[in-house]
């Protein structure tokens, strides 16, 4: 092959991703709502197609076209919020590798490299702009800021600014599994949270055992 | 000038209303509602008062022209507009302002309230047509990327988003 | 990979494109974890791929028919024309062929590219269970996709998988059949 597979560059319509990624968090919650009422429905046996007005889930309210499941007090469950963490925990861990081949260039050498690669080329990748702020105080803890998170910035509950800010934050584990993911991919064990400083100006908090 | 803007949703329902600018009667909400359900109708009634009901040749045009538009569209690659509004009542002209309606292939309308069309085109319609459909496609395509993106935001209820409201007045303005 | 031709404006200049490598990932783990959380049971797996592509077709058909201006189809085979050229091509940037034509004109069969988008770099653990490649429909999602989005233009259409090439089949074919025009919806004013 005359070209590396990972230099030819393929794209899809970023409308793609964001629509998947917009149904993630229900996604989460149907899953978890079925797996802790398995004694009341069913084990499906086979592939049933949605239609317009079945409901998606035992939740109420759950159709299609509705958004009724994110007020199911679910959102808040740990299983939840585990879940979607992971959706990201995952994707970090490939997406590590893939970024770091095409990063070339900056070697990384510490931990402060790796968390400015995250700053740079994963935010870059992800969402199309740079971290804003990085902080740390050498000893294993880091503080990134993204003054407008694009995830959020678009979020608005008709129910006033305290339902989307407790809404935002099922979201706001995403982007934590995936800096989580990242990091475990350098074989760095961490722990990332993330809180909305003002809305929409998001802060991840990344410890690690590590000294710098 | 731009006065004001309506969305309708397929059933008739009013889910949008922005005053843009102000020109004309300020109305109570549950004036608006009436309003939308009462166009909603009217330009359902339009479609069939058209004068070539009975004339076979008009609905074989409309299916050649639907026909011919999309097959354009594949084989340029380049967009056209998403007014599928055509028999119903398109536009309504008077002296204090003029009204276009616009719909699409699912069913949701827009409307636009404009001022009347200027002391020396008066009586000629749509010369502000151009203006107001331009204005619809760009309302659609907010429409699609800012309430069909929010995540809290459900089909065909009523939209309270900011950021779209804010896009909508850039727009306007 | 050669790019297509000059005269794409659609996809040139009205679309915010992103490496595919981020969609594939992303989805790939969506349904790694779904398999997991399910405990291999595929058959949900399945479902709950469909519930959120319907979802997204309900939505997804709104920017479509914002960006690209088309009109509603006189045949179905013009509809599935329309899916295979613009429909894919603008959010995935594939372009399935059609073939498989019934009798009737109502359902046909949709041949996916591969590579695409979804399933590149993608491998079933087929010897790991042998399950999966009898009962998973990987990229179930797109059935989800084009039923929500064709409801939305008063299309009841049946969308199902028929083969796949990751579960060992020479190509990746969905069979599109139409039910019925919901013509009770269809609104008024268009013709």
């Amino acid at each position: 092959m005359s070209e590396e597979i990972l230099d030819r560059q393929t794209y899809v319509n970023s409308r793609s991703l964001d629509f998947l990624l917009q149904e993630l968090i229900p996604t989460s919650i149907r899953v978890s709502h079925k797996l802790m009422n398995s004694q009341q429905s069913s084990v499906e046996e086979q592939d049933v197609p949605t239609t317009i007005d079945q409901q998606l889930s035992s939740i109420e309210g759950d159709l299609p076209g509705t958004v009724n499941v994110l007020d199911s007090s679910l959102i808040h469950n740990d299983e939840v919020t585990i879940r979607v963490e992971n959706y990201g925990y995952n994707l970090g861990v490939k997406i590590a590798e893939v970024l770091l081949y095409r990063a070339g260039g900056n070697k990384i050498v510490d931990i402060l490299d790796i968390m400015k690669f995250v700053c740079r080329d994963v935010w870059k990748c992800l969402y199309n702009k740079q971290m804003d702020n990085l902080r740390t105080n050498h000893r294993g803890t880091f503080v990134l800021v993204d003054t407008n998170y694009k995830l959020i910035s678009a979020l608005n509950s008709p129910h006033g600014m305290q339902d989307t800010l407790s809404k935002a934050k099922v979201y706001m584990w995403f982007p934590c599994g995936v800096i989580r993911g990242i990091l475990s991919n350098f074989g760095i064990e961490a722990n990332v949270t993330a809180e909305i400083t003002q809305f929409p100006s998001v802060t991840f908090n990344i410890h690690t055992a590590i000294n710098n | 000038m731009l006065y004001s803007i309506l969305i309708l949703n397929k059933a008739g329902g009013l889910i949008y209303q922005n005053e843009v600018n102000p020109g004309l009667n300020k109305l109570s909400t549950n004036d608006y509602l009436v309003l939308a359900g009462s166009l909603h109708g009217i330009h359902a009634i339009g479609a069939q008062l058209a004068p070539n009901i009975g004339d076979k040749t008009v609905p074989a045009s409309v299916e050649e022209f639907n026909r011919n538009q999309n097959s354009s569209i594949m084989s340029t690659f380049k967009a056209q507009s998403p007014n599928t509004n055509r028999s119903g009542l398109q536009n309504i002209e008077t002296s204090l302002f003029n009204l276009y309606i616009f719909q699409t292939v699912t069913g949701l309308k827009f409307m636009l309230i404009t001022a009347p069309n200027p002391a020396e085109h008066k009586g000629e319609l749509n010369k502000q047509y151009d203006m107001a459909h331009e204005l619809f496609r760009q309302l659609y395509m907010l429409y699609s990327d800012f309430v069909m993106k929010d995540p809290f935001y459900s089909l065909d209820m009523p939209i309270k988003n900011p950021l779209f409201d804010t896009k909508v007045r850039e727009l306007v303005n | 990979m050669s790019r297509k031709a000059v005269g794409d404006d659609i996809w040139k200049n009205n679309v915010e494109k992103i490496n595919s490598e981020l969609f594939t990932l992303t989805y790939g783990s969506v349904v790694a974890q779904l398999c997991r959380d399910f405990n291999n049971n595929y058959h949900e797996v399945n479902n709950q791929l469909d519930k959120m592509g319907y979802n997204i077709g309900l939505r997804l058909i709104e920017e479509f028919l914002a960006k690209t201006g088309v009109r509603r189809c006189q045949t179905f085979k013009e509809t599935s024309e329309v899916i295979s050229k613009l429909g894919f091509k603008i959010f995935l940037n594939i372009q399935p062929t059609i073939e498989n034509w019934s009798a009737d004109g109502k359902s046909c069969s949709l041949i996916l590219p591969e590579p695409n988008p979804l399933t590149e770099f993608v491998e079933l653990p087929i010897t790991a269970d042998d399950k999966i490649a009898k009962e998973l429909w990987y990229s179930q999602i797109l059935c989800g996709v084009l039923r929500g989005a064709l409801q939305m233009v008063q299309l009841d259409c049946d969308v199902q998988f028929v083969k796949d090439v990751l579960r060992g089949d020479d190509r990746t074919e969905l069979r599109l059949k139409l039910n019925k025009i919901l013509k009770d919806e269809v609104p008024a004013g268009e013709d």
